[in-house]
């Protein structure tokens, strides 16, 4: 039996909390997902499933409540430890892929490594590694600007990968592709999940309602759990 | 240390944003390359002066007459001579002629051929020159200044000068100085005693001033209460006087420019800390996907820091080094006329290469200082936001 490896308990995130307009965002939020498993978290715009993607990547910070990824309570860490936490335990991959356009596939590849004190030659290792199982290394020099929509999303999972991550957060990864490349990326987390990945996919796109793959699909309105 | 990995996507990121850097660039190595030139300037100048001052005489006195300068009995000379601790006391004579062909003055020296100083500061000058040659005949050495005058209206070989008494004295050009003695002596005319006392229209027993050498530092304050005992209608130059002059007026044209260059600094870091608080949505986002794929605050601060550091360096070093050139190459066309202006003649002047270190590095820390804390500032505020916040 898997342990949990992300363990959300009584999370909220409350926008001008103490303003008049104070806005929640995510109301009393309870998950649990074990490790391996493909969760898709469905919801309108708005819903705040983004925002519970950006609490459990570390990318924002939740008003109460604790959050445990990989053992580790991120709700309340540094800025050094939430970084770390990023750069050892999470892959991103973003709806408007966010890459640099001006360099090229691999050096957006390598991007997440070039801090950590490895070698150019161990990022150029990794990065190739990444880049094949995205299927992406024949665009290897190209600059990311003239890559296709398609092609920047493999670019970008290849980013997300490079760090050998257990945990894979994806944000409406198919709102910017069309039909033919969107089934692709399907394809590309059925092989994450077969390599043991955990993934989380944030969408509201009907694609994922029938995945054979998903383990669980949490509904989210107005901030809050509700099936 | 920032390792192998990090530095080459420093300098692919510089690379990559070369035209985003290029604005800012130019201007600063335009601000570094007008400063130290004003430095370089300031500098070789104020050597070239101290240089020439150091072959001053000690003290010089001239006879006043209601306030103003006129000219010195020669005969005063044998009566400083005999004063205590003076060396020598010799009459000198030199005076201004108006070159009406151009509208400009000269300055005419007249040299005793006894008065082996001047003799021998002229065989210093001018390698080779005959001296007692040149002082035999009715001759002259001029400035490279007074030769491209006299030359414009074809006096190559000779030129009449009007004495106020009238008639004419012509003087034949025995020889010109060269460029590299223009700061002292561009607008001199140098001949002997007695025809300078000619066409300046001074009496034969008469001196423009009397130059004392006194070697004892201690002893001058003495000599100057003596001379005035001797002639209460006198007044007494002392050389570190004509060094403190000197200097005052160039530490006030310099500081004219120190105050331009905080002017040019205070709006350039604003102008920068603008650019910066204004960063672009590009700039923000990259912040933000740097920090969303595990940069730390302090990684990124390190890497935005470091681009403007290169640039910065970059700037400051092809500034130096053009101002380098522009001062010691090519004689500071402009701004040299503008900083040394001239006393009479305007000429090409040739300053010696020499660079104060100390005024360099504090050039460099109120350059780069300002620099990067006007970068710093804003990109630290992005820093700080959430990641997705600065993605948006």
């Amino acid at each position: 039996m898997s342990q949990n490896i992300i363990k959300v308990k009584e999370l909220n995130k409350v926008y001008n909390e103490k303003a008049d307009n104070a806005f929640y965002a995510l109301s009393d939020i309870e998950l649990s997902v074990k490790a391996g498993e493909l969760i898709i978290l469905k919801g309108v715009s708005g819903s705040g499933k983004s925002t519970l993607l950006a609490i459990i990547g570390a990318l924002s910070k939740p008003t109460s409540g604790s959050v445990e990824v990989d053992g580790q309570n991120i709700a309340k860490l540094p800025d050094l430890h939430s970084s770390m936490f990023r750069a050892t335990t999470i892959g991103f991959i973003f709806q408007s892929f966010d890459l640099f356009d001006e360099l090229d596939v691999h050096d957006n590849v390598a991007l997440p490594l070039v801090h950590t004190g490895l070698s150019q030659k161990e990022i150029d290792k990794k990065a190739a590694i990444a880049m094949e199982l995205a299927h992406i290394s024949h665009k290897r020099t190209q600059r990311v600007k003239d890559l296709s929509g398609g092609e920047k999303q493999r670019c970008a999972i290849a980013r997300a990968l490079v760090n050998e991550p257990k945990i894979i957060l994806c944000d409406e990864p198919t709102a910017n592709l069309d039909r033919d490349n969107a089934l692709k990326f399907i394809e590309t987390l059925k092989t994450l999940k077969a390599l043991g990945k955990t993934i989380l996919v944030a969408t509201h796109d009907p694609l994922f309602e029938q995945l054979d793959i998903t383990d669980a699909m949490v509904n989210i309105e107005n901030g809050k759990i509700v099936g | 240390m920032p390792n192998n990995a990090f530095v080459n996507f420093l300098f692919l990121l510089i690379y990559r944003h070369r035209v985003k850097h290029s604005a800012i660039f130019i201007i600063s190595t335009l601000i570094v390359t007008l400063f130290s030139s004003v430095m370089l300037l300031s500098n070789a100048l104020q050597k070239e002066i101290t240089s020439t001052l150091s072959a001053q005489p000690d003290l010089i006195v001239q006879k006043i007459r209601s306030g103003k300068a006129v000219d010195t009995p020669m005969e005063w000379a044998d009566g400083f001579g005999e004063i205590r601790g003076v060396k020598s006391a010799l009459p000198r004579v030199f005076g201004r002629y108006f070159y009406e062909p151009n509208g400009y003055y000269f300055t005419i020296v007249g040299i005793d051929p006894f008065d082996t100083q001047a003799t021998e500061a002229l065989e210093r000058l001018l390698k080779g020159l005959d001296v007692k040659a040149f002082l035999s005949q009715d001759s002259m050495i001029i400035g490279s200044g007074v030769k491209t005058f006299l030359e414009q209206y074809r006096y190559l070989e000779h030129y009449d000068f009007r004495p106020p008494h009238g008639g004419r004295e012509r003087v034949a050009i025995f020889d010109s100085f060269p460029p590299e003695s223009n700061i002292v002596s561009n607008d001199m005319v140098i001949m002997e005693i007695d025809l300078a006392k000619r066409i300046l229209g001074i009496d034969e027993e008469m001196s423009t001033d009397i130059i004392l050498t006194v070697p004892n530092e201690l002893e001058r304050d003495n000599v100057m209460v003596k001379l005035i005992l001797q002639h209460y209608d006198i007044r007494v130059i002392q050389r570190d006087e004509i060094a403190k002059a000197y200097k005052n007026l160039f530490n006030y044209k310099g500081g004219l420019f120190l105050l331009l260059y905080i002017i040019v600094l205070v709006t350039f870091v604003l102008i920068l800390y603008q650019r910066y608080s204004m960063i672009s949505s590009t700039d923000r986002r990259e912040i933000g996907i740097l920090r969303a794929v595990g940069w730390s605050i302090k990684d990124v601060i390190k890497l935005k820091v470091m681009e403007s550091l290169f640039v910065a360096l970059f700037a400051f070093g092809l500034g130096l080094l053009i101002a380098y050139i522009y001062v010691f190459f090519f004689d500071a066309p402009l701004l040299g006329a503008l900083f040394f202006g001239h006393g009479n003649l305007p000429g090409d002047l040739q300053l010696g290469r020499s660079i104060d270190l100390g005024m360099f590095s504090m050039l460099f820390l109120f350059f780069i200082v300002p620099f990067i804390a006007a970068v710093l500032v804003p990109v630290w505020k992005i820093a700080v936001v959430d990641p997705v916040e600065a993605m948006k």
